[in-house]
């Protein structure tokens, strides 16, 4: 096991995690807020990338692309709270799931209408394209660094303006006692669209951010979801630190999962057999962990309440 | 005298570094009403939290029916005849108010329908002798004519009254009311303690009241409960006359 | 709940029957006009159909929302493949152990699930049911990723009675009514009672001295079983078996069944599958982009609170 291999591997598991964490953030905090239960979360991811793309190529400047593509997420993201999502929000679980399932549905199929299936590309910006010499032997892609660096500046952010600010006090306050900040005043729709619509950025950077490494195609927000789930439920509903710690542990144990678990498993499997069962097992790690944690904490590591 | 029903020895449970129960003593005798009372935040609510099962004492012992119960669960104590009346009515709300006392009968043991809660085949309704104990338990709280409306859209008092008809369908060896009379208005409040009046004697009642017109109306014994502490246990008058009771807790009440 | 749902849930023997004599009659007409087509179809929405009331059993009966039922399912259609691959492939045999796999994967992973809650729930069966997919796509020897084909259809005592659709249909609409009418008597029964009791108000059946837990465990085991006689009749008509019977999309899909036909009753699965399937055929014939249109129908419904289609059906409508 070269050393090499191990801290690339460490190094990509935790860019799918902050990227992982930019999806569950948002996430997290309209489930803590409302209780509310969006699939279609990995639409917005989806948007965001298709955006960022189309818009980088009619600019023909990342930047400037990038900037006004997150502005049209964060749009999007107002109009669907405005058109579905805040109708939704005091129904039961069986009536979200139902309508978030739908917004997939449509969204998906109408980017597929638009977009055509094809997966559309989306070029690393040339400054920052390339790899760096992080130690001998070591040349790791800039571009995965600059991720990295995203994700940690976005997760300080969040942390000051959660922990810092008037609004994010509320958010906290809403994500564990909705009825007492009602109660004062807080105008607990308003509060609502306005998380939303952040979140749905935050998704949609990652998936702009994600973009240039994976292909741009409409059921790309699918899996991404699915995983953010797992991480919103492994760190607990409604807790900003626990999705960090969830995407981190997330996104590390998934990416070592899957470069050493056939490894691994020659230590006490023969090793066809080793190589059959590495991939499932390292497909399913995330949803092991998951069970696990749950298993023993029923609402997650740092669940602010039974939900 | 007989054993008691209950006894609680030394209970004590804090939160940090709030006491909210301090070797707490208590017994409630074999057909006696034992009122316990106290000032907000006296450690009442924690108190039959600790009796009911679903708050784990620190310290200290519960013995119920003869039995060492501290380990329990709510569901187990309840299996041994802890009934139990919340200070919010809980009732099933979409359940009409038979189906409500059907249910609590289904899972008393020893009931009309012993081991029934795993009957998968014979529709529940048709169960006449589970039917019949329902009817029964109604009647015997007023709510006879009132069987087939849904508990949701019972009046406060009257659902207050099914819960009381499903704690008596199973018999308990002892009955804990917890607030009954909070929000209740002044006729449904007279007719509630009229009820229990009429019960008095038929069962012991651990009765936790805010309303000390109630408490000296039905209670044989008083428990008053401050900070935490059992400040004085003995007969309403004793404890009507006692000074530390009237200036922590019936100074704020002339009429008593 | 609608008086009309009560009614129907103190009859579940008239229920069945009536769900069955319609599939009965459809199939009857497409036997007479030779539609092979519609044979297929039927089936299909039988089977459909019975794992959505399976799921509806859970989410109206017991409040168990689960977001994996589409691993019974795959289960139920595996085991049939995987007993095929040995040789076993009588109805006699395949169906119950269909039954069995699908149930024992539901009762070994709804006790752990069971220790949650709402959308924990909700979201921990959704990651048991990622994982039988990615142990599925595992099984390279029963074709991976890509699946398999079946070598036949199932045989009744060495019968080819499911060679033409019309013979699956029938075995499907027969599992369909059978479910509908078991599943039924145990709503209606007193551990359909305490099922209930404890979706409402779970705080309250403790204190009477019931534990739901074992309730709710049977309620996952036995929908799950149901479920996978469901993926056994799919497979059977597919005449093939893929870790995509068991994608989140397929799971996705059954809620939004059981939700579209209104859960407070199991005859609202089944008006769910038919609408779900005859929507994804009348669409499907037009467009390749069908899923748009069944997206914007799932989006009015839940905005329009219809939740409850036959209240629509009905002209009812609540505030």
């Amino acid at each position: 096991m070269s050393t090499v291999l191990l801290v690339s591997q460490i190094l990509n598991g935790l860019q799918l995690g902050v990227i992982l964490f930019l999806v569950a953030a948002g996430l997290t905090l309209v489930f803590g807020v409302m209780d509310f239960i969006n699939l279609a979360h990995g639409v917005q991811y989806m948007l965001g990338a298709y955006l960022v793309a189309t818009l980088v190529r009619w600019t023909g400047h990342f930047a400037v692309g990038l900037a006004l593509g997150l502005a049209g997420a964060l749009v999007l993201g107002f109009l669907m709270e405005l058109l579905v999502f805040r109708h939704l929000t005091r129904r039961d679980h069986l009536e979200q799931v139902l309508g978030t399932f739908g917004v997939i549905l449509v969204v998906t199929e109408g980017v597929r209408m638009i977009f055509g299936p094809a997966p559309l590309a989306l070029p690393i910006p040339a400054a920052l394209s390339g790899s760096v010499t992080l130690f001998a032997g070591l040349n790791y892609p800039l571009w995965r660094l600059v991720i990295l660096a995203v994700g940690i500046a976005v997760a300080l952010l969040l942390w000051v303006l959660v922990h810092r600010t008037r609004l994010g006090m509320r958010v906290r306050a809403g994500s564990t006692h909705p009825q007492m900040v009602a109660a004062l005043g807080v105008d607990i729709d308003r509060l609502f669209l306005c998380v939303f619509a952040f979140g749905a950025m935050l998704a949609g950077l990652a998936g702009a951010m994600a973009g240039p490494l994976i292909s741009i195609e409409p059921g790309m927000g699918d899996n991404v979801l699915i995983i953010a789930f797992v991480v919103v439920v492994i760190g607990g509903i409604g807790s900003i630190k626990g999705a960090f710690v969830g995407a981190l542990a997330v996104g590390l144990v998934d990416t070592l999962g899957r470069a050493y678990a056939v490894d691994l498993l020659r230590l006490v499997l023969s090793k066809p057999a080793a190589a059959t069962a590495g991939p499932a097992l390292s497909s399913m790690l995330v949803y092991l962990l998951m069970a696990l944690v749950l298993g023993l904490k029923p609402s997650g590591l740092f669940g602010a309440r039974k939900a | 005298m007989a054993d008691p029903i209950l006894r609680l020895e030394h209970l004590a449970k804090s939160y940090g570094a709030l006491n909210v129960t301090q070797d707490v003593c208590l017994d409630v005798r074999p057909g006696e009403v034992h009122a316990l009372i106290g000032p907000n935040g006296a450690g009442k609510t924690t108190l039959v939290g600790e009796i009911a099962g679903a708050v784990r004492p620190d310290a200290g012992r519960i013995v119920f029916a003869g039995r060492d119960v501290t380990h329990l669960g709510v569901a187990a104590r309840a299996r041994l005849g802890l009934g139990r009346v919340f200070q919010v009515s809980q009732v099933i709300g979409g359940f009409s108010a038979r189906e409500n006392v059907m249910l609590a009968a289904l899972a008393h043991q020893g009931g009309p329908a012993r081991g029934g809660a795993w009957r998968m085949w014979r529709p529940a309704r048709a169960d006449a002798a589970l039917a019949g104990a329902a009817e029964a338990a109604l009647a015997r709280v007023g709510l006879g004519a009132r069987a087939d409306v849904p508990a949701g859209a019972l009046a406060h008092g009257e659902r207050r009254a099914l819960e009381l008809a499903m704690a008596l369908v199973q018999a308990p060896k002892l009955l804990l009311l917890d607030e009954p009379m909070a929000g209740t208005g002044r006729a449904e409040g007279a007719r509630l303690t009229d009820l229990l009046l009429g019960l008095k004697g038929t069962l012991p009642m651990l009765l936790v009241e805010h309303d000390t017109r109630t408490v000296f109306a039905l209670a044989d014994r008083i428990t008053v409960l401050i900070g935490g502490a059992v400040a004085i246990t003995g007969a309403p008058e004793a404890v009507r006359a006692n000074a530390e009771v009237r200036r922590a807790y019936l100074g704020e009440e002339e009429a008593v | 709940m609608s008086a009309m749902a009560a009614r129907l849930n103190s009859k579940p023997g008239l229920a069945a029957l009536a769900v069955a004599l319609a599939f009965l009659v459809a199939l009857g007409l497409a036997y007479g006009l030779g539609s092979t087509y519609w044979m297929a179809t039927l089936a299909r929405m039988a089977a459909l159909a019975l794992s959505a009331v399976s799921l509806s059993f859970l989410v109206g009966q017991a409040g168990l929302v689960s977001f994996g039922h589409g691993a019974p399912v795959g289960i139920g259609a595996y085991a049939l493949l995987v007993a095929g691959e040995y040789g076993m492939s009588d109805l006699l045999v395949v169906l119950p152990l269909a039954f069995l796999a699908a149930a024992a994967f539901s009762a070994l992973t709804g006790a752990i699930a069971l220790r949650t809650r709402g959308v924990y729930f909700i979201m921990i069966t959704l990651a048991f049911a990622q994982m039988a997919y990615y142990v599925a796509a595992s099984l390279s020897a029963f074709g991976g990723d890509d699946g398999m084909a079946l070598a036949a259809r199932s045989t009744l005592l060495g019968a080819r009675v499911l060679r033409r659709d019309h013979g699956l249909a029938l075995l499907a609409i027969l599992l369909l009514g059978l479910a509908l009418f078991l599943l039924g008597r145990l709503a209606a029964s007193k551990f359909g009672l305490v099922l209930r009791a404890a979706k409402d108000n779970e705080q309250k059946v403790t204190a009477l001295g019931l534990s739901p837990y074992g309730h709710r465990l049977a309620a996952l085991a036995l929908a799950g079983g149901a479920a996978g006689l469901s993926g056994a009749l799919l497979a059977n008509q597919a005449e093939f078996v893929a870790p995509a019977y068991m994608n989140w999309h397929v799971s996705g899909l059954a809620i939004v069944m059981v939700a579209l036909g209104g859960a407070g009753h199991l005859v609202g699965g089944v008006i769910g599958a038919v609408v779900v399937t005859l929507l994804d055929e009348a669409l499907g014939h037009y467009t390749q982009y069908w899923k748009l249109g069944l997206g914007l129908v799932v989006v009015g419904a839940a905005l329009l609170r219809a939740g409850d289609l036959r209240r629509l059906l009905a002209g009812g409508a609540r505030g």
